[in-house]
């Protein structure tokens, strides 16, 4: 018999909002993603104790976060939803941040960046993750540290619990 | 603790039952569609399944990879075609497979129309990759057969979003399908706005292709 057919306009897609958890539970196991752990060394190392996380899931890191960023000493990002924005406007986050605090570590998911398709620049290296960062450097006008491994991706790398481009940027002004 | 990179570091459970389905429909966002609709008079569909549905021809149909079972209802001889054995216990008109190979050694040169939409086995690869898995969905597939594929821009891997044109890459990407043995008919690209979505369609995929198979 055939049914009535009603179309759905709307995004089924739904976010999880601590997917990092919900991955453990697939697996024998317990485990540390390396990538948390890269970024709790690099706050242990540089001594941060203000850490100010932009986030839209839930990272169960081991330092303590604050409620306002006009108070750290670190803005961390690791919101997926921050790759989702245009080139131009997380170029203008990350800038807006740096006045506010003088230390960014940003994670990108290489995924989502130039989500619009048309912020194209043909200057910058044919190596995808190379021209990240020159994208970075030149946009920001700053030289920036990189934290990220070298991999393809193939899914299975985490890369939608910590996004796996990682930059340490630094406001040289301040 | 150990410290992992990599799916690869760890073993996988042995899901039961209800974890391997609830794994499962993390993975297929339509089966939400099929929920919905399996208890009610009315088949729940999206606007890209309306559009497929208003091009299929007259004949057999399979529906690969996407939670095809939501259209049950909609599409007369509809084979629904998917790798998870977990499928077959709530549909279990399902063919099961575990590797693309057996969809045309299973169905050779037998469908009029053949749907993949936003199948997740088939991300995490570049272009020749997808000709490659699109080389056995064809086995599959009697010449004239339509063929709809959509996919997401962001889980196709190796190549470099900051500095190749979104469109003319996907433009290749069907003249590389072409190649296989097919013609497109007709392609829609639609990317994302910048306002934190992915993409105006992460349920089908915001590249979608109509092709006929030529030979």
């Amino acid at each position: 018999m055939k049914k009535n057919k009603i179309v759905i306009d709307k995004n089924l897609y739904k976010w999880h909002k601590n997917w990092d958890r919900l991955q453990k539970s697939f697996f024998t196991e317990p485990y540390e993603l390396y990538e948390k752990v890269k970024i709790e060394r690099f706050v242990k190392e540089k001594g941060f104790k203000k850490i100010f996380h932009v986030k839209d899931n839930h990272i169960d890191f081991k330092f303590d976060t604050i409620g306002s960023e006009n108070e750290a000493d670190l803005i961390l990002i690791t919101d997926q939803k921050f790759s989702r924005s245009t080139c131009t406007q997380i170029i203008d986050d990350i800038k807006s941040w740096l006045e506010i605090c003088p230390h960014v570590f940003v994670c990108l998911n290489r995924h989502y960046l130039n989500i619009t398709g048309v912020e194209i620049d043909e200057s910058l290296p044919d190596d995808y993750e190379s021209a990240i960062q020159s994208w970075l450097e030149k946009s920001l006008g700053s030289s920036v540290v990189n934290y990220s491994e070298k991999f393809t991706d193939d899914g299975q790398y985490f890369t939608w619990v910590i996004p796996d481009q990682k930059f340490y940027i630094k406001n040289e002004n301040c | 603790m150990k410290i992992v990179r990599h799916y690869s570091e760890l073993t996988k459970k042995n899901l039961d039952m209800k974890t391997a389905y609830l794994q499962y429909r993390t993975g297929r966002i339509k089966h939400e569609l099929w929920m919905k609709s399996r208890k009610s008079n009315d088949v729940y569909i999206t606007p890209h399944d309306e559009y497929i549905l208003n091009r299929l021809q007259a004949g057999s149909t399979a529906i690969f990879g996407s939670a095809g079972y939501h259209l049950e209802g909609c599409v007369d001889n509809l084979t629904v075609i998917e790798q998870n054995d977990i499928v077959k216990h709530f549909y279990p008109d399902a063919v099961i497979v575990k590797n693309r190979t057996e969809i045309g050694e299973l169905f050779p040169n037998y469908f009029d129309n053949f749907v993949v939409t936003n199948n997740r086995s088939d991300l995490w690869t570049n272009a020749e990759g997808l000709c490659q898995y699109i080389k056995e969905y064809k086995k599959a597939m009697a010449k004239g057969c339509l063929f709809f594929y959509s996919l997401r821009d962001t889980q196709l891997t190796s190549w470099n979003r900051l500095k190749a044109n979104h469109y003319n890459m996907f433009i290749d990407l069907a003249k590389e399908i072409e190649k296989i043995g097919f013609e497109c008919l007709e392609s829609q690209m639609d990317f994302a706005n910048g306002d934190g979505n992915e993409n105006p369609d992460t349920t089908n995929g915001n590249i979608k292709y109509f092709f006929r198979c030529t030979r």
